[in-house]
């Protein structure tokens, strides 16, 4: 019984360590996009055609080469300031798979199987894609938990413009001051955030390590072994595990000898687009029923993907 | 009234924030931030434990700042939308769930993952078979440098490794090498059947072991816990009951190839063991060696 708690609380505190880390800078990140970026400067940026609009969120990745832990608070944040809900899914989705840093972690965890990590990226590709065609034909506010209140929107914007005309207006000897306002505000922002993010960080780390330490992996691997689809079992693995896209590669690994690589692929594609944290981050956005249909749409993808290119590449 | 709730939660916020940076800074010093993360992520602690004081100090500077008295007040909140919620409900169910691993970590003592959780996590005691995996192309005999250990691109370190084991009289499995050594002990198992070998690590169990096997290994960590796998190497001994799980010993035995699992496994057929409780490793968890192969 004291073996198990101590696990246990090893295990909670390993995965926080592992993944705050992030989270601050993600939530830097988003306290900077609040006080730099105006909401009229970020919508310019923003594609107005639906795929080109896909196409940006898969790619938004390359620029912000942060886990799934650093993107919550990025991608809130930039659709609060009027980016289109469904570019922050494909976003969301695409972008703990699509970055460089995981690219290379999964090469070098499968030294001569370079297919690997271009298999994962292709994959995680395709299902954000399918994710991002359904999420452009539903009306954007209705995905979202705290709607963004347009009124409450154009007040703000009204307001910081009025703020900036009466500094304008008072010289420049309050310039200083401003930049002071504007350093605290990132700070202060930044530090409600991180309590924000943190409660969802610290209940899916919670049952992560529960899991963990209380279901045995040889169980598990008995149910993998049954009459079932091994890509559907690995993909539950990997949902349960919750390890950091950049790492999971080298726990996939360890599967080899026992699944094929299709499953792994599975394991590699959908662990890194949902697991126990991101499911409850996720929900701190976007209402439930947008998440589980993204859950049921990714899971689905993967799903034909992974076995698709067991028959036709490996098989 | 509004000014002393802010100044609550502020203060709120930085006393759990300087508790986070205190306890990842006393784990620091007393060495023990390596029960729960890698080396190689310790860049990414320590940028933590800078950030969380940074955040700690300025929650601290605008709390008093604006309830001092005779000062023009901070206007440093927000007006934006998703800020409502903080003050109340949910605010305090944040910070009681960040308050929970604070406590967590001060109440208990910090513990290295134990025979439990390898059984738990099931043992890994042929190593090589990842390798062999994801070598891809197989080990086809090539006459190439080492015809006595076959090897491809990606499995050569290993051979090279092998053929440095195989002439020494006892093998000894070195705490920076750990993962490679019995990783080419599996690899070449049939080479070094019949050869002695020295190996330290715990006592873990798995089901499905006879009355007179464990498996003597270490955990072995990538970035933190979550992604441990338990390493092993199966041990065979007469009175194995009296080797209790968890305990760091010492063995000294012939490789002999036993059949666990459907597999051929490299086990240590055991000539003599001793407890070695007051040689424990400083760092409970072994590590690829970044310059194995290079």
């Amino acid at each position: 019984m004291f073996g198990f708690l101590n696990d246990f609380r090893t295990m909670v505190i390993g995965i926080l360590l592992e993944s705050l880390p992030f989270i601050l800078i993600g939530v830097i990140l988003s306290a900077l996009l609040q006080t730099l970026v105006s909401d009229q400067t970020l919508q310019r940026w923003i594609p107005r055609r639906t795929i080109t609009g896909i196409l940006f969120g898969c790619l938004l990745g390359i620029v912000f080469p942060v886990c799934e832990c650093g993107l919550i608070p990025v991608v809130h944040r930039l659709i609060r300031k009027g980016m289109p809900p469904y570019i922050g899914i494909v976003f969301m989705m695409a972008g703990p798979v699509i970055n460089p840093v995981v690219f290379a972690s999964t090469y070098v965890a499968f030294p001569s199987h370079p297919e690997i990590p271009v298999f994962r990226t292709l994959l995680a590709f395709a299902a954000a894609v399918i994710i991002g065609l359904w999420a452009a034909r539903v009306r954007g506010d209705s995905m979202l938990r705290n709607p963004v209140d347009p009124e409450l929107v154009s007040v703000q914007k009204s307001g910081h413009r009025r703020k900036n005309k009466r500094q304008h207006g008072l010289t420049t000897s309050r310039s200083k001051n401003a930049g002071m306002a504007k350093f605290h505000e990132t700070l202060e922002h930044a530090a409600i955030e991180m309590f924000d993010v943190g409660k969802f960080l610290v209940l899916g780390a919670t049952i992560a390590a529960l899991l963990q330490t209380v279901v045995s992996r040889t169980w598990l691997l008995s149910l993998g072994e049954g009459d079932g689809v091994p890509q559907l079992f690995m993909m539950g693995l990997s949902y349960v595990l919750s390890v950091c896209s950049t790492a999971d590669a080298f726990v996939a690994v360890t599967f080899s000898p026992d699944f094929s690589f299709g499953s792994l692929l599975a394991f590699l594609v959908f662990g890194a687009m949902f697991d126990i944290k991101s499911t409850l981050m996720l929900l701190k956005v976007f209402r439930a029923k947008t998440v589980f249909t993204v859950l049921a749409l990714s899971a689905i993808s993967v799903l034909a993907g992974s076995i698709l290119i067991d028959r036709l590449y490996y098989g | 009234m509004k000014n002393w709730s802010e100044f609550a939660h502020r203060i709120i916020r930085a006393l759990i924030l300087s508790a986070f940076a205190l306890f990842i800074m006393h784990a620091q010093r007393t060495d023990a931030l390596v029960y729960f993360i890698a080396p190689r992520m310790m860049v990414w602690v320590n940028f933590l434990v800078i950030g969380m004081c940074v955040l700690a100090v300025h929650q601290w500077y605008l709390a008093v700042k604006n309830v001092l008295p005779g000062r023009k007040q901070e206007q440093a909140s927000c007006a934006c939308a998703s800020h409502h919620h903080h003050h109340s409900k949910s605010a305090l169910i944040a910070y009681g769930a960040l308050a929970v691993p604070v406590m967590l970590t001060l109440i208990f003592p910090n513990q290295v993952l134990g025979s439990q959780m390898a059984a738990q996590k099931g043992l890994n005691l042929t190593p090589s078979s990842i390798l062999l995996n994801t070598a891809g192309k197989g080990i086809e005999p090539q006459s190439g440098m080492n015809a006595e250990f076959p090897s491809n691109e990606s499995t050569r370190p290993y051979a090279n490794l092998a053929a440095e084991m195989i002439h020494k009289p006892v093998i000894p499995i070195p705490e920076d090498m750990y993962i490679e050594s019995l990783t080419s002990l599996d690899l070449y198992r049939d080479r070094f059947a019949g050869k002695k070998v020295e190996l330290k690590g715990y006592v873990y169990r798995m089901k499905g072991m006879a009355e007179n096997q464990f498996a003597i290994g270490r955990f072995s960590m990538r970035c933190c816990v979550a992604d441990t796998v338990p390493l092993a190497m199966m041990a065979e001994l007469g009175d194995a009951k009296e080797w209790k799980d968890d305990m760091y010993v010492d063995a000294v035995g012939e490789i002999e190839l036993r059949s666990f699992g459907g597999k051929s496994v490299p086990t240590i057929v055991i000539k003599s063991i001793t407890e070695v409780a007051d040689e424990l490793p400083d760092n409970p968890y072994v590590y690829q060696n970044p310059y194995f192969g290079v």
